[in-house]
């Protein structure tokens, strides 16, 4: 659990952050969002404190940072920027072991750890442990800086935009990387963003920050069926926000028994899968109604836009 | 930050060689040691106690510093840079026996260090200016004001006992002669250098075999230290002119000019061609593909997009190349070629410390001079022109 | 990593430095081509000092303040681009590029003033000068680094001596050893002139023969200087390659 008691930041007159109060819950995949200079970032920093804030306290699990040494705060905690925060001259497995050897394991728990995380990030290890930041592409590059944040298997991993340079195919395979990894280990994540497609589908937690404050705290589905004033519906976007709210929602959370066998050559959708999804789905195929399947190809039951349509406010 | 600490540094060190070193030194004659004397016999009690009071109130004015105080504090260094050559001169008025025609007072390691100090100051109070209010070039003002308030001085005759300007009087034909000579030679060299430069970068830009061993070869003739080049120079050269009338006539030796300009141009290629080679190839290939899209004839690309482009890192390396050119000219002295290191030379060999002076300190200042001048030259092609 | 770039000789540095230890050896029986050079003049091998000596001592002078400077200079870019020291940043940086306009010659005549003649005033000009380009390379190599790369090594949990050495010294070091590269060549050179206050270097027969118009003299201090050079200069090649290699993992 990270707690934020009025934290403050100040630039000489300009403030970057403003008496901010939040408690992010253990297991928490919190977004931070909102237009550049908001105090997102400063807020993120100030966690592991790459920026020591000018008043409040922080603490984590509890405990005050201010009184722990910053190094060994740091080293519990996982830290993940843009890519080119790579050591360009380390392999990908050494870049990798930064942590660990920092906190003194064994070389041979360093090893396994390394082969571990490589294979959690759909790296071959074979292929890749040798290679320099330089010769990865901008989505392994990635995968490498969030397998370094995870390599001393840290509680509490912050993200900075750590998916901003990347172009949208190979960010959106990073995200729903992301959305397996946060499923498979139930990390604290803090993760900046100013793309709202991308708080919604990973956060379940949105903080949407202006001018140094909290303008709303709330879930994805919250945020978009009811935003706190202006500002925020202007982030969310007037247009399309029936699709955004529809991305929030999955199509398990709408599922009905099937009524009647359905033809065995129509698309499927998966439990997983978003309203938004099951939208353009039928509005491609022309019908009003999908089966749904699991994992297995096994059908267990069906979605109608009927159904969808009674739901959305 | 409360504090300036770089200004209160330099105050202080200024302030320590003001009171530990010796100011000025006593020569009765040109080539007997000096007679060390330090500030206060120098200058005498009150204006001491002024210095002093003026490089503390220098120290106190770095807490907290804001632009007010920052330009108070380049108002009393340049007054302090004027005041130390006043205290020189207010000594060599009263102390120096009239009878004694040969009697000269030498700058002490003390004046030269609270000097640099004070120049220091300067710096980093006029950079701290432009940095944080935008107030750009106070630098130049404050040696304006210097230059101005010394010539001043000198012009009214007070600094005449000076040793240096001494060693200045007695040879002024001379050292506007060899002044004349350094400048030609090192201007001659750029230039030859500059026409040749060119060429070869534009080749070595066409010919990608070219290019390998032609900056191998400039850069082994770079690495050659400059007194062994004229001195293997001299070789063929000594041949040759045996051999023939025609560079006899045109005063063509081992020894002299020929060898030293040749050794010149030499160094000079590789800057030049360096530079011109890079600022031509790193203009972007966009621009050149949108200026050949619409049409233009290649020497009109290259007349009207690549050079106007690469002008400001050629100019650069004329910048380069001119300071490196006016250093080596001193060396040429060496080998007869004149030029103000023949006052080095000269001064070393005859241990006539002002001698030695009157040659590097205007060899320093015309290298500053090429660096500033021609530093302003390329911010001026850098600017984007207005409509 | 592979060995090959590695394994492979250094031709030129073995070249030039077999060659400098060849002519520094048999120079004193070239009578033959400097009689010819010099025929008026009994007198045609430098015999004031031996050869080796020479280089001996003109070495030990460049590479005592080569040293020096190198590592005072490492030491004050270093500290600059600290917290301690970033005060002083702009007024080093700045020093440190108008330092290099000072003609070389200029600097080792104003030693003498201050500190006499002989080794102690080169040594001192040398260091100073040397120091110039060690320190703005230094400067150039710390901040050339990624802010990001310096921000995720701070993130991670390193100490600042952590950092140092194993962030940013490694990603600076082929910017700094070419600093360290130039300030030695351009020391072989000034050492040279060095001569002319009094340092004994390979400098004394080119200055002894300009003196005495003895072109044999010249030629044979010439020819070991510029073999001098080139050889450090081969050799500085062959290290960066390495480090460069070494940097790059292949």
């Amino acid at each position: 659990m990270i707690e934020l008691d009025q934290v403050s930041k100040h630039y000489g007159d300009s403030i970057a952050v403003n008496s901010l109060s939040l408690t992010i819950q253990a297991g928490d995949f919190c977004v931070f969002i909102g237009t550049s200079g908001c105090g997102k970032s400063t807020t993120l920093r100030m966690i592991n404190r790459l920026i020591e804030p000018s008043h409040g306290h922080i603490r984590i699990d509890g405990e005050d940072i201010a009184g722990l040494r910053p190094e060994l705060l740091r080293r519990r905690i996982g830290y993940a920027i843009q890519s080119i925060g790579l050591f360009p001259h380390w392999t990908v497995a050494r870049n990798i072991a930064v942590v660990p050897q920092l906190l003194g394991w064994e070389p041979q728990r360093i090893r396994q750890r390394v082969h571990q995380l490589l294979e959690l990030l759909h790296l071959d290890p074979a292929q890749f442990a040798d290679k320099l930041p330089a010769q990865l592409s901008g989505g392994q590059a990635q995968r490498v800086g969030v397998a370094r944040a995870l390599a001393a298997d840290p509680n509490i991993l912050l993200m900075d935009e750590p998916f901003g340079a990347l172009d949208p195919i190979t960010r959106e395979s990073l995200q729903a990387e992301m959305l397996r990894i946060q499923a498979e280990l139930h990390k604290t994540i803090v993760f900046v963003t100013h793309d709202i497609d991308e708080a919604l589908k990973l956060g379940n937690r949105i903080v949407v920050m202006d001018q140094g404050r909290i303008i709303q705290n709330a879930s994805p589905q919250q945020l978009v069926q009811h935003p706190a004033n202006d500002f925020v519906a202007n982030l969310i976007g007037q247009q399309d926000r029936g699709l955004k709210a529809a991305a929030c929602t999955t199509v398990a959370e709408l599922l009905q028994p099937a009524r009647m066998p359905l033809p065995s050559d129509q698309p499927r959708l998966h439990g997983s899968d978003s309203l938004k999804l099951a939208v353009s789905q039928m509005l491609w195929h022309k019908v009003d109604c999908l089966p749904v399947c699991d994992d297995s190809g096994q059908v267990i039951g069906e979605l109608s836009m009927q159904r969808i349509l009674e739901q959305q406010p | 930050m409360t504090y300036n600490r770089v200004i209160l540094t330099m105050t202080g060190l200024a302030l320590a060689a003001a009171l530990l070193l010796n100011f000025i030194t006593f020569q009765p004659n040109r080539i007997a040691p000096g007679q060390e004397i330090s500030l206060l016999t120098a200058a005498g009690l009150p204006a001491t106690l002024l210095l002093m009071a003026l490089l503390g109130l220098m120290a106190a004015l770095s807490w907290r510093p804001s632009r007010d105080r920052y330009l108070t504090l380049l108002l009393l260094t340049t007054l302090t840079l004027i005041g130390l050559p006043l205290a020189v001169a207010s000594y060599a008025h009263q102390h120096l026996p009239a009878d004694m025609p040969y009697a000269r007072v030498g700058l002490g390691s003390g004046f030269w260090c609270m000097g640099v100090f004070l120049a220091l100051l300067v710096v980093e109070t006029s950079q701290r200016l432009a940095q944080q209010y935008r107030l750009v070039g106070m630098q130049w003002l404050v040696t304006a004001a210097t230059v101005i308030g010394l010539w001043l001085l000198g012009h009214s005759g007070a600094l005449d006992r000076l040793s240096l300007l001494q060693e200045y009087s007695q040879r002024q034909a001379k050292f506007a002669a060899e002044l004349q000579t350094h400048l030609l030679l090192a201007g001659a060299a750029v230039l030859i250098a500059l026409l040749c430069g060119i060429v070869l970068a534009i080749a070595a830009q066409a010919s990608v075999r070219l290019r390998q061993p032609l900056f191998q070869l400039l850069n082994l003739l770079q690495t050659i230290p400059s007194l062994a080049l004229f001195g293997l120079l001299m070789v063929p050269l000594s041949y040759l002119a045996a051999h023939s009338p025609l560079l006899q006539a045109l005063n063509v030796r081992g020894i002299g000019w020929a060898p030293a300009l040749i050794a010149l141009v030499g160094y000079s290629l590789l800057p030049i061609t360096r530079n011109t080679f890079v600022a031509l190839q790193e203009v972007p290939a966009q621009v050149l593909d949108a200026a050949r899209g619409m049409g233009m004839a290649p020497m009109q690309i290259f007349l009207a997009v690549r050079l106007p482009l690469a002008l400001p890192v050629i100019i650069e390396g004329i910048r380069i190349t001119l300071i490196q050119a006016i250093g080596l000219t001193s060396v040429a002295a060496l080998i007869g070629a004149g030029g103000l290191g023949t006052f080095i030379f000269q001064g070393l060999g005859q241990a006539a410390m002002d001698l030695v002076l009157l040659g590097a300190i205007p060899t320093i200042v015309l290298a500053l001079l090429a660096d500033v001048l021609l530093g302003l030259l390329t911010r001026l092609c850098h600017r984007e022109p207005t409509p | 990593m592979t060995t090959a770039s590695t394994r492979q000789w250094p031709v030129a540095l073995l070249l030039s430095l077999t060659l400098l230890l060849l002519v520094t050896l048999s120079l004193p029986h070239w009578h033959g081509l400097f009689h010819w050079l010099q025929p008026d003049s009994k007198q045609v091998i430098y015999n004031r000092d031996g050869f080796f000596t020479l280089l001996g001592s003109h070495l030990l002078l460049v590479l005592s303040s080569g040293l020096a400077a190198s590592l005072t200079g490492i030491g004050l870019g270093l500290w600059v681009t600290r917290d301690s020291g970033r005060d002083f940043l702009p007024l080093v940086s700045t020093l440190a590029s108008v330092g290099q306009t000072f003609p070389p010659v200029a600097v080792l005549a104003l030693a003498v003033p201050a500190l006499g003649f002989g080794f102690k005033p080169a040594f001192f000009s040398l260091l100073l000068y040397g120091l110039l380009p060690v320190v703005r390379n230094t400067i150039a190599g710390i901040q050339g680094i990624a802010p990001a790369v310096q921000e995720a090594a701070q993130a991670m949990g390193m100490t600042p001596w952590q950092q140092l050495w194993q962030v940013e010294l490694p990603m600076a070091a082929s910017v700094i050893m070419a600093g360290v590269r130039t300030s030695l060549i351009i020391n072989v050179a000034t050492a040279t002139i060095g001569s002319t206050i009094g340092a004994r270097t390979l400098g004394d027969p080119i200055i002894a023969g300009l003196i005495n118009f003895n072109l044999a003299y010249v030629v044979q201090g010439a020819l070991l200087v510029g073999l001098l050079a080139i050889s450090l200069d081969s050799l500085f090649d062959y290290l960066g390659r390495r480090l460069y290699s070494a940097a790059e993992g292949h």
